[in-house]
């Protein structure tokens, strides 16, 4: 329990690291901001119980991770691969950004190939820099699942990668 | 396992790249936060969206049962699409960002008669929802009449606040589908649960979605319609802003 919650304050702040988390889990962008609003709907709701001697983002990531989960049971979000993933900002070089918004494409749908649990893991860890006892506690997990669900995502995300880019398989 | 060795060389640069998250610009930060302090139903007056913690500050945000009982229901439940029958996952204990696995269920949407709902023992305090019993309604362009009289001499009985996890199903359907601007599928889902729940815990979040369903369709009429009659049968919802919102063209 915290005796104060600044709701306007974690949303201005957290608005952008959520909205990206939702996609990286595979909410198409058109979409995220509709479901930013659900993930902070949550979040107000169950602002009492966030444990300020935690991280704000694991705890935050767990409901966005609720969120597209439910989005992504619905069939029809699963076809098709977020679009708009350039950055929004304009960039000093158009061709370095070019070449980042291709490389945050193929990440996206590599990504896309994982089930979400692995998915949602390898994104905790390897995206946001999350240790394993973190996301196992924020998602409630065996820790050694974590481990497993890193090793085993990494693997597949790399397969994909390489299935799109003709890499060695 | 050390988790922080054994990133492949190539993984590593498209993490490296994907790491920099791409700030949404200020202005529509905004934008979205007063969209945000807009839809919570205790509907500002200082903004709970401002306002600190607690058990207590919540209530004093203006945070009722049937606020509960609304945000509880629109938690995370479960995918859902529409048609004659459809496989659910559940979702666990919906609003708790921890995650457990759940069982799957076979929902099937036009099968059966409405469900009734047990008539249980009343919940302590403010899990408690006080619902007015109406006659289920079918067609969605019929007008939304509902006759203050009846409502007002129709009994009343209390029931569990806590929707049943197929029901949140529908209406998370329907909300799903409101978000990515699929009106025919939002709308069917909303029919549905009118048909399968007609007096369910979520009558009121159905016909909220429904006006705005109605209004991203275009279908204004339809919309005024509806929300006339959702600020005769609940007068002090929380959610009575989309339907102003929806009366406010006239």
């Amino acid at each position: 329990m915290i005796a104060s919650f600044d709701m306007r304050a974690v949303f201005r702040a957290e608005y952008s690291y959520v909205r990206r988390s939702l996609e990286r889990l595979g909410v198409r962008a058109r979409d995220a901001d509709d479901l930013c609003q659900e993930v902070f709907l949550r979040v107000h709701e169950k602002r009492d119980e966030y444990d300020p001697a935690r991280a704000l983002r694991p705890w935050l990531f767990a409901f966005a991770f609720r969120v597209a989960s439910n989005y992504r049971r619905l069939a029809r979000h699963r076809v098709e691969r977020a679009i708009g993933v350039e950055p929004e900002g304009a960039a000093p070089d158009p061709e370095a950004a070019t070449a980042a918004a291709e490389e945050k494409r193929l990440l996206l749908e590599a990504l896309d190939t994982l089930d979400l649990d692995r998915r949602a893991v390898v994104v905790m860890h390897d995206l946001d820099g999350h240790n394993a006892p973190t996301i196992a506690a924020a998602l409630e997990l065996p820790l050694n699942t974590v481990y497993t669900r890193i090793r085993e995502g990494r693997k597949d995300l790399l397969a994909a990668v390489r299935r799109r880019t003709g890499g060695p398989r | 396992m050390n988790d922080d060795d054994d990133v492949p060389a190539e993984l590593e640069k498209l993490f490296r790249t994907e790491r920099e998250i791409d700030q949404v610009p200020s202005d529509a930060i905004e934008r979205a936060l007063e969209r945000f302090e807009k839809s919570l139903p205790s509907g500002g007056g200082g903004g709970p969206a401002s306002s600190g913690g607690g058990g207590a500050a919540s209530a004093a945000g203006g945070f009722t049962a049937a606020h509960i009982a609304m945000t509880a229901a629109i938690a995370f439940t479960v995918g859902a699409g529409v048609g004659a029958a459809l496989v659910v996952s559940l979702g666990m204990d919906t609003t708790t960002p921890p995650t457990r696995p759940e069982p799957v269920i076979a929902l099937l949407l036009d099968a059966g008669a409405p469900v009734e709902e047990p008539a249980l023992a009343p919940p302590a305090a403010i899990d408690a929802a006080v619902v007015v019993e109406l006659a289920p309604r079918t067609a969605l362009v019929e007008p939304f009449a509902v006759d203050a009289g009846v409502a007002e001499s129709a009994p009343h009985r209390i029931r569990s606040s806590q929707p049943r996890a197929n029901e949140r199903a529908l209406v998370d359907a329907a909300r799903f589908a409101l978000a990515r601007g699929d009106t025919d599928a939002g709308l069917a889902s909303v029919d549905a649960h009118r048909r399968r729940f007609p007096r369910g815990v979520l009558a009121e979040e159905r016909d909220a979605t429904e006006i705005q369903l109605l209004l991203r369709a275009g279908r204004r009429e339809g919309a005024r319609e509806r929300a006339r009659a959702f600020l005769e049968q609940y007068p002090t919802s929380l959610m009575r802003g989309t339907a102003q919102a929806a009366l406010s063209g006239e």
